[in-house]
């Protein structure tokens, strides 16, 4: 064997013919190469293809196997790039070095621009780029090495990961654009059940805060002698917790009466196409609520979840709600209990759960989770995979590494 | 055995031989055969019947006919008090889609040897059903009517029922469709208003707890779809694996492995209110699950 013999990397673009790939390959075979990365790409009947291949085992010559390669051009009417590398400069394959960024939203100039001069400035390598979405709404994929990242004085790789996602969160924010960063094994494995923090994420805040409102009106709680502890300004999860602990302040309302009042509660938008998506798509789906049980029938009806926990309001014979909550009452602490009995009950790992919450939710939640998204956190630097910055909660489906051509099947059955 | 004390009400999951089970209603064919076929794939069974003290089947029916069928020697049960408050003994009623009135069942009801006669209102025709056990009521719109039948002909509840199936079959036969529906329906406004002129609610004798227990412990059945118990509390996802209760092993031998079983799990409380595997729970539930 030729110890000397090198990587030889082959690059070829041109028009599409059947049979492209098949012509290239056998080349290299009856030449005992051996094709160790392939990338090939077919777009708008435009073909591309990359190689990386070892001919360590041929027993021609690194300048006949080029000149032997070169014929593919004549052969296939492609223009071919051929190049030679020393095997030991061949970076190994680390996963645990590989992220997936997904970035999305609203599409202006430069995002690309400025996220691919921001990787640079850490020696970030793009190893594969893809356009999900193009149009009003932009939303690309980039697969990422992090293996070379220029790490921070005395930062592990983890801790300077972290640092650098934070920043690429920032850079994404000031461009309106709502980015998720996922371990790329992570990524690939297949995941089984989506956990939607309810109050954060499916009911839109500004019809919360009417609910709230509304419930101290009805309740006359200026003359009674339980004080409202509702805080204005006090954020979502803030109205959600208050709201349980005065359900007192709901004594003696009529439990039809209290779920008219639900009837202000909305949902964000693409919020109930997103749980029907997801279903047909396979996955399980939970609502974890803090709220009470009847404004949650009230708002969900039919866009069923495999698990719905929230608390709910105790009531007389008479439907008269009795200002007590049944125990145990669900509050955000337990929702990280709750999810481990799912977890428990479905067997799955947390690498097959996709949590979407605020950032107090998430942080309640088992850190070994697959994929955390914060939706519309108050707070920027929360810790998750992926900060959502949008309105339309319906994206997400474009972090899940899902083909186009399937996700557009889907999202052409939205009205 | 392995007790759990709800809010209401004591749970206590044992295992007991199946043939020592009393069924008090009949199963519906097509359910219980779709069962079998699922059953045969299943390792787990998921959550235990539920029993009264003496043995008769609450909750589970269908699920006790297919132990018995498939010669099975034990099965995990779910024991609690049935004269509680907390276990509210409630029916099925039918509706009939497509009628062009109430002369055909006026007309069934009289050739099977009964009558059908108005209520004045629905206070008075709710009074009627609460104090006759044995009558059955007829809810079109807004008319109210009650059928009765003699003595010699509904003499008790199980009667009561058969005597029902019988409406329900010369219905079929008529090319009219039944269909089951929780009692509380029939209470809804919204429901009641939904239901134009071509549906027929017809209420069902409301029989009581101690007609259950007499006639399973006379081995007498009634129809399928008589009782809806609502139990104040459930467990639930015990998944005990199935072939233990084929093995020929003593009573007392399984109900040690059952317990030890249940012991190694975590078991999480929740109030009503809850959607646990797509199912919404109104009662309290204590779900076993196992540790990560």
């Amino acid at each position: 064997m030729d110890q000397g013999k090198k990587i030889i990397s082959l690059s070829a673009i041109g028009v599409d013919s059947p049979g492209l790939v098949s012509k290239i390959t056998t080349k290299i075979f009856d030449m005992k190469g051996n094709v160790t990365d392939i990338e090939e790409n077919c777009r708008r009947g435009l073909f591309s293809i990359s190689l990386a291949v070892d001919f360590s085992a041929s027993n021609k010559s690194t300048d006949e196997i080029i000149s032997r390669l070169k014929t593919i051009e004549m052969e296939t009417d492609l223009k071919l790039i051929l190049e030679t590398c020393d095997k030991d400069k061949i970076a190994p394959e680390r996963e645990d070095e590989n992220y997936v960024v997904t970035v999305l939203g609203l599409d202006r100039p430069g995002i690309i621009s400025r996220i691919s001069t921001f990787f640079h400035k850490y020696h970030i390598n793009i190893e594969n780029c893809r356009m999900i979405a193009r149009g009003k709404f932009f939303s690309t994929e980039m697969a990422i090495d992090t293996g070379k990242m220029i790490t921070g004085a005395n930062l592990s790789h983890n801790e300077s990961m972290e640092k650098m996602s934070g920043e690429l969160k920032d850079l994404c924010a000031e461009m309106g654009q709502s980015v998720v960063i996922q371990k790329e094994n992570t990524f690939k494995k297949q995941k089984k059940i989506v956990v939607f923090d309810v109050e954060s994420t499916l009911i839109q805040s500004s019809s919360l805060r009417d609910f709230t409102e509304k419930i101290k009106r009805r309740s006359k709680l200026a003359d009674s002698k339980v004080k409202p502890e509702v805080k204005s300004g006090d954020g979502k999860r803030g109205q959600a917790q208050e709201l349980i602990k005065n359900a007192s302040a709901l004594k003696g309302m009529s439990i039809q009466d209290f779920e008219k009042l639900s009837e202000t509660l909305t949902l964000n938008p693409g919020a109930f196409e997103l749980i029907q998506i997801l279903k047909s798509m396979g996955f399980k789906i939970a609502r974890l609520s803090a709220g009470f049980d009847c404004s949650m029938k009230k708002i969900f009806g039919i866009s069923g979840a495999d698990y719905a926990f929230s608390n709910t309001l105790k009531v007389d014979q008479n439907d008269i709600i009795t200002g007590k909550l049944e125990e145990p009452v669900l509050t955000d602490g337990t929702k990280n209990e709750i999810l481990e009995m799912i977890m428990g009950m479905e067997d799955i790992r947390p690498d097959q759960v996709i949590a979407v919450g605020d950032g107090p939710a998430l942080s309640r939640l088992p850190a070994d989770i697959g994929l955390t998204i914060a939706f519309r956190p108050e707070d920027t630097t929360t810790r998750a995979d992926g900060i959502f910055c949008g309105d339309q909660i319906i994206n997400i489906l474009y972090c899940l590494g899902v083909p186009k051509t399937e996700l557009d099947k889907y999202l052409k059955k939205i009205p | 055995m392995f007790c759990i004390e709800a809010e209401a009400l004591k749970l206590r999951l044992q295992v007991i031989r199946v043939d020592s089970l009393r069924e008090h209603e009949g199963i519906l064919s097509h359910v219980a055969d779709k069962l079998i076929l699922e059953f045969k794939n299943w390792a787990d069974l998921e959550n235990p019947v539920i029993i009264d003290e003496n043995d008769v089947v609450l909750d589970g029916n269908h699920r006790t006919y297919v132990f018995k069928k498939l010669g099975f020697k034990h099965i995990p049960v779910c024991k609690i008090d049935y004269f509680s408050k907390s276990v509210s003994l409630k029916y099925w009623f039918r509706m009939v889609a497509g009628t062009k009135g109430l002369g055909i069942l006026r007309r069934i009801a009289e050739e099977m040897g009964g009558s059908l006669q108005p209520a004045t209102d629905k206070g008075i025709f709710v009074r009627i059903m609460e104090d006759n056990p044995f009558a059955y009521g007829v809810q079109q719109g807004s008319l109210y009517n009650i059928i009765r039948f003699p003595k010699e002909i509904v003499n008790d509840a199980v009667a009561a029922y058969e005597v029902l199936e019988e409406i329900q079959e010369k219905l079929k036969q008529e090319g009219l469709e039944i269909e089951y529906i929780p009692c509380q329906s029939a209470h809804d406004s919204d429901f009641c208003n939904g239901l134009g002129d071509k549906n027929i609610v017809i209420w069902t004798p409301q029989i009581t707890k101690k007609m259950v227990v007499d006639a399973a412990q006379e081995c007498r059945l009634f129809a399928p779809k008589t009782t809806r118990h609502l139990i104040a509390a459930r467990p639930l996802n015990v998944n005990a694996p199935i072939h233990w209760f084929q093995e020929n092993v003593s009573t007392e031998e399984i109900n040690v492995r059952f317990s030890e079983f249940l012991r190694d799990k975590e078991i999480k409380r929740f109030g009503p209110g809850q959607v646990i595997k797509g199912r919404y729970y109104e009662e309290e539930l204590f779900v076993f699950y196992d540790r990560r």
